[in-house]
């Protein structure tokens, strides 16, 4: 099995979600579309871009997932399965007070003349 | 988690639609509605254009809930593909889980939710099922814990603007590996 060190950290190159609201409280349903750069991804062959198509929908529970995702959560992950109560116990688990302070974007290149 | 690549950057949309369930009436001849929803299903198949603005603070909301709980956390099931391109050949498949929970911002924070959240993938070869990768891979020890996301979300005039802080805090020291990523959303939601 090989394993990316750090699937966060690829390069994203277009993120596309959909929320889509439902009727009578039923939960809404999202679907993210995302391009991503291949060649960080160590399972996947170097070169070339894939494609990888993520949607995600509530379920009740953990027991409404894949066995083998419920199985790999339990055995070796169990913190897996607990937030966080609040937003501060949140930064504090990151050691962040918060967002820092991102640059501005880059102005766009100037249209080149005559 | 340190890492020498450059913080990604995510530039997408966020839009909304009504499903089919949500626009059908129950007063609807079932003919009409059957028809309704054969075309329904064409236009489902077929590419759908993302649209500007529209997003306000209900819809915004409606967003962060339907990402996290807001009471409690939400727990949500991830299915995935991951195609070639070009060629469209099947790579792998994705299976997850996400435990998500959404903050409303601060009085001095108007119009922004925060979604706290942990993830787990699954990637498996197409076909046979074998495990590829996981993550966050425990087994190889390189995460002792698994990291967790903070997503800020805020309304920027009709549109949506994320940011997303990831990774976890680094017991020896005081750095923190984390990654950053700006998601900037034009959106529209009904």
């Amino acid at each position: 099995m090989l394993s990316p060190p750090d699937p966060q950290q690829k390069p994203i190159e277009l993120t596309e979600i959909v929320y889509e609201p439902r009727p009578r409280g039923a939960a809404p349903r999202i679907r993210a579309v995302m391009t991503k750069v291949a060649e960080n991804w160590g399972f996947l062959p170097p070169g070339g871009r894939h494609l990888l198509h993520l949607s995600w929908r509530p379920v009740a529970g953990p027991e409404a997932l894949p066995p083998i995702v419920r199985r790999l959560i339990d055995d070796e992950a169990p913190r897996m399965k607990v937030l966080p109560a609040t937003l501060a116990e949140a930064w504090a688990e990151l050691g962040a007070a918060g967002f820092p302070q991102l640059p501005a974007p880059a102005a766009p290149p100037a249209a080149p003349s005559g | 988690m340190g890492s020498s690549h450059p913080a990604p950057s995510v530039a997408g949309t966020v839009r909304g639609q009504r499903s089919p369930r949500a626009r059908r009436s129950p007063r609807v001849p079932a003919w009409l509605a059957s028809a309704w929803l054969a075309s329904a299903l064409f236009a489902a198949a077929a590419p759908v254009r993302s649209e500007d603005g529209g997003f306000d603070a209900a819809a915004l909301a409606a967003f962060a809930a339907a990402s996290g709980g807001v009471d409690a956390p939400r727990i949500s099931a991830y299915r995935g593909t991951v195609y070639d391109a070009p060629g469209g050949r099947i790579l792998a498949t994705l299976d997850g889980y996400q435990i998500a929970r959404s903050f409303r911002g601060a009085a001095a924070e108007p119009d922004t939710w925060y979604v706290v959240r942990r993830a787990f993938l699954l990637y498996r070869a197409p076909g046979t099922g074998e495990v590829l990768a996981y993550y966050p891979d425990v087994r190889a020890r390189t995460m002792p814990a698994p990291p967790l996301s903070i997503v800020r979300h805020r309304l920027r005039g009709d549109r949506v603007s994320s940011t997303a802080l990831s990774g976890e805090k680094k017991e020896a020291g005081s750095s923190v590996a984390c990654s950053r990523r700006r998601i900037r959303s034009r959106s529209r939601s009904n």
